[in-house]
């Protein structure tokens, strides 16, 4: 503590403040139910994938041809993926205990990096998967033309989709990174 | 064990984290949420905190953290939590008239949230009581650089406080 008078003083001003008190059972049961939902969050992505990895896994290994094959594992891909962005954000999440704000900003840089890299990995799977899935719905019989039509679409739909996802990522991940870099600044 | 433990750091330390959290944020809402979030980030090291400094340390720690967290977040959407330029309300009161501590409380919180980040963080710390190896633990900076932003941040405070501080009193 100082031995300056003056800071002493303000100290003891500071230190009577009395805003209005929070209800301490209140942000219990807040903390509580965040970090339960939090967890669910995280259990149901693990369940979806625990459900759908076997599953596409079964219908690579059994589809009659190669390219119906790499559209299942790509998939599978995709799943493994997310659940390892999801795990990542929770993660992310216990980042405030670092042992130093300047550490705590040089980690959250870091995951910014590898969200990038992470980000630059999925334009590529968003490619393959694309190219196999036209391979797929151009020689994959439909009897129909209205079907043939509707997967088209749908794989228009779904690559425009990802496309607007990646856009959308790709500018919070810039905005994300020059906040941080001015907060180093400002901070450290 | 932790539902006790985390009981007990709410009782002793829940006046200091909301001086906190006021002091980075002025809109109640905003500032409820900072709040509940330190919390919940506390709940959420808890279980891995071994000791390795003090309690106070850890929370402060965390505090920090997540307001820095915050700022970013507003920052992003281009809404600024604190306006660093605002005017200290009643800068210069009449002398005559002794100020109670918590106007004295409020005159120095808006002078306090008028200081750049930089400076903001390490007041925040000491008016708190913390030594400047205590602070610079938590910040992550030496303690010269501690004692060089306090010089700067006292001097700030001085100027925007209308050098009253101590008049106020009699």
């Amino acid at each position: 503590m100082t031995n300056d008078p003056e800071l002493k003083e303000w100290a003891a001003d500071w230190q009577a403040g009395s805003d209005q008190e929070s209800s301490a059972e209140a942000i219990r049961l807040y903390a509580q139910g965040r970090n339960r939902f939090m967890w669910t969050w995280v259990l149901l992505e693990l369940s979806i994938g625990a459900i759908a990895l076997p599953v596409l896994g079964y219908l690579g290994w059994v589809a009659p041809d190669p390219v119906q094959r790499w559209a299942m594992w790509l998939l599978a891909l995709i799943t493994i993926a997310a659940m390892s962005v999801g795990w990542w954000n929770w993660r992310g999440s216990l980042l405030a205990s670092a042992r130093t704000t300047a550490e705590y900003l040089a980690v959250s840089a870091e995951r910014l990096r590898r969200m990038r890299q992470a980000w630059r990995i999925g334009w590529i799977v968003l490619v393959a998967q694309v190219v196999v899935f036209s391979v797929w719905i151009w020689t994959r019989p439909f009897g129909a033309a209205a079907a043939e039509r509707f997967a088209w679409g749908w794989l228009l739909f779904m690559t425009l989709t990802a496309v607007a996802l990646m856009w959308w990522m790709d500018r919070r991940i810039r905005r994300d990174a020059d906040t941080f870099e001015a907060l180093k600044r400002e901070l450290l | 064990v932790n539902d006790a433990r985390f009981d007990r750091l709410l009782r002793e330390h829940e006046a200091v984290v909301r001086r906190l959290a006021h002091s980075y944020e002025r809109d109640p809402a905003r500032r409820q949420d900072l709040v509940q979030e330190i919390w919940l980030a506390i709940w959420q090291a808890l279980p891995r905190f071994r000791g390795d400094a003090s309690e106070r340390t850890f929370v402060f720690r965390i505090a920090h953290n997540r307001a820095v967290t915050h700022i970013e977040h507003w920052r992003r959407r281009r809404t600024e939590a604190l306006d660093e330029d605002a005017p200290v309300a009643d800068a210069a009161p009449d002398p005559e008239r002794a100020l109670s501590q918590q106007q004295r409380h409020e005159r120095l919180r808006a002078a306090v949230q008028a200081l750049p980040l930089n400076l903001r963080q390490v007041v925040v710390l000491a008016l708190e009581g913390l030594s400047h190896a205590e602070v610079a633990d938590i910040v992550g900076i030496s303690e010269n650089n501690v004692a060089v932003r306090m010089t700067r941040a006292r001097a700030e405070l001085t100027r925007r406080l209308g050098g009253a501080g101590r008049r106020m009193r009699s």
